[in-house]
């Protein structure tokens, strides 16, 4: 536990944090100045639930920008330790290399279900605010689809789980940060642009695209969790046999 | 001899080569005594900072063991680490973060009281800087923080890769004497790695020269100064030079040289004055005799440059 709170001190002035909370803000909060700003497009029909579209919206949002953060906060937290030059430093210590690598990808893991649930709540918090602030949008006379929003938010995290470990490989392998971020924005532009090609779900990076317009229990998606499943056992023992018994720092 | 238990760092036939061209390391066999301040020498590019990033785990050798007090690296990493403290090269210092901070995480990660990170501080003297961000700290400072990282264990043994890098005269001074203070008052085993004999002369106690990546020179300090002395001769010149050549060879003196002066190997002051009464008392003029030394540096320096012969 010790470990683990050691990782965020090194995190104290740095961007981390308000790249959290700035970029889960950043959606919900343009969605809720759009719905104002445009009040009658959005007024649903007679008894249609407006959460419905508000969440699609909401959902795709979170498919495009969360994944950039994803990259971003990988890259930050491995670079603190290559500009630091410590991780001779760290291989010196009496501590396992095994315990490095796995209080890192806590950390990390722990950052990115933050930044999730920060996301989903506000998104939540501004869709309550705006059933108040215009009672017409109905958001008060409707339930709100947890389940829903609990079933998107587990899929699409082990979607990106390739990513997450890809990006974390790269990210203690290449010193220069560019290097991986410019790798993992290149494969999610490959993702997005070839997004409806039939081979392009053996891209890792292309899985946050495959979940964008979410549907529940869709055959398509099985598919890619399946592939997915498989792509994150295989980058776990690589990275993890590559840190531990190769990387020098 | 030293025992077994007499000695902090042993090294047996390490080797180690970054591609099958490249042997960085041949078959080193480095043995520093328990309780010594041990100064490794070698001009750049010999292979100190490899050794020691072997010492340390973070190369694998490709032959060879390294043992630490008596406990197999390979078998006992963790326990064999606990006992050093390192300062490889540039210190590892998180910039965005305070002095304090710094330390704070390498005492959490070792699992070190608070109480030891202000001791650290104040040893190396930056205990005022504590809260400063390491950013603004200037290059001494980091090398300091660097020094307080390493001690903040309270090691047995202390690795440090040149860590007079980037200090002043004064700053020089003060880590000698806070190097020399752990050693006496602490016992604390110090392996300290410079590619000038100048600047650990005055604190080492023995002395390992490494050169192309094989030992040339280990042992006590007093044996380079012995053979340092060893090398040492008298320069004569005579009125007659032809006549005292013959005379010392006659008294069987080791005439190393005899070209513009005659070089005879100095033993003691007594065969200084011993020469000039045999060759007066033959009649000579003796117009010169006079006593060259060769300095610990140019004896370090002729070891090295043997090797690259």
């Amino acid at each position: 536990m010790k470990l683990y709170y050691t990782e965020f001190i090194k995190l104290k002035n740095t961007f981390a944090l308000w790249l959290t909370v700035l970029g889960a803000l950043f959606v919900p909060l343009i969605l809720f100045a759009t719905y104002l700003s445009d009040v009658k497009s959005f007024v649903p029909g007679p008894g249609v639930n407006p959460w419905d579209d508000f969440l699609i919206r909401i959902l795709n949002g979170c498919c495009f920008f969360s994944i950039g953060f994803v990259l971003l906060i990988i890259g930050l937290i491995i670079h603190i330790e290559h500009k630091a030059n410590a991780w001779k430093h760290l291989f010196t210590l009496p501590i396992g290399r095994s315990e490095i690598y796995l209080v890192k990808l806590m950390v990390i893991v722990a950052i990115v279900i933050s930044f999730f649930t920060l996301y989903l709540s506000l998104s939540v918090l501004s869709g309550i605010a705006l059933g108040y602030t215009v009672p017409d949008f109905g958001f008060s006379r409707f339930p709100l689809p947890g389940q829903h929003i609990f079933r998107f938010v587990t899929e699409f995290f082990i979607s990106i789980l390739p990513t997450v470990f890809l990006q974390y490989w790269l990210s203690f392998r290449l010193k220069n940060l560019i290097i991986s971020l410019g790798i993992g924005l290149g494969g999610l532009m490959i993702g997005l642009l070839l997004k409806g090609w039939e081979y392009i779900i053996y891209l890792p990076y292309a899985a946050p695209f495959q979940m964008l317009n979410y549907k529940e229990g869709a055959a398509s998606h099985q598919s890619l969790y399946l592939l997915n499943t498989v792509y994150t056992v295989i980058l776990v023992i690589l990275s993890y046999y590559d840190f531990t018994k190769k990387f020098r720092g | 001899m030293i025992d077994g238990n007499e000695i902090a760092i042993e090294t047996s036939d390490l080797s180690f080569s970054f591609s099958k061209e490249q042997t960085v390391i041949k078959g080193l066999n480095l043995k520093i005594p328990k309780g010594s301040i041990f100064g490794f020498l070698g001009p750049n590019g010999a292979g100190k900072t490899t050794t020691i990033r072997l010492i340390l785990d973070l190369l694998s050798p490709s032959s060879g063991a390294v043992e630490v007090f008596g406990k197999s690296l390979r078998d006992q990493r963790s326990l064999v680490l606990s006992r050093i403290g390192a300062l490889i090269e540039t210190p590892s210092l998180y910039e965005h973060l305070t002095g304090f901070d710094n330390l704070k995480v390498t005492a959490n990660l070792r699992g070190i009281r608070q109480k030891r990170v202000g001791e650290a501080l104040e040893m190396v003297g930056l205990d005022a800087q504590a809260g400063k961000y390491v950013r603004n700290y200037s290059l001494g400072m980091k090398q300091r923080l660097g020094l307080a990282l390493a001690l903040l264990s309270s090691p047995d043994l202390l690795i440090l890769d040149e860590p007079t890098n980037g200090l002043d005269p004064s700053g020089i001074l003060e880590i000698r004497e806070l190097l020399r203070e752990l050693n006496v008052k602490h016992g604390v085993t110090i392996l300290v790695s410079s590619h000038l004999l100048s600047e650990v002369e005055r604190l080492v106690s023995h002395v390992g020269i490494i050169g192309q990546g094989k030992m040339l020179f280990q042992g006590p300090l007093k044996e380079l100064q012995q053979i340092s002395s060893e090398s040492a001769f008298i320069e004569i010149d005579t009125d007659n030079n032809t006549r005292a050549l013959e005379i010392l060879r006659e008294d069987h003196q080791s005439v190393i040289k005899a070209t513009q002066f005659l070089d005879v190997q100095y033993v003691d002051k007594d065969r200084l004055a011993h020469l000039i009464t045999l060759l007066t008392a033959a009649g000579l003029r003796v117009n010169r005799a006079q006593l060259v030394e060769s300095s610990l540096e140019e004896t370090f320096l002729s070891i090295i440059k043997d090797d690259h012969l």
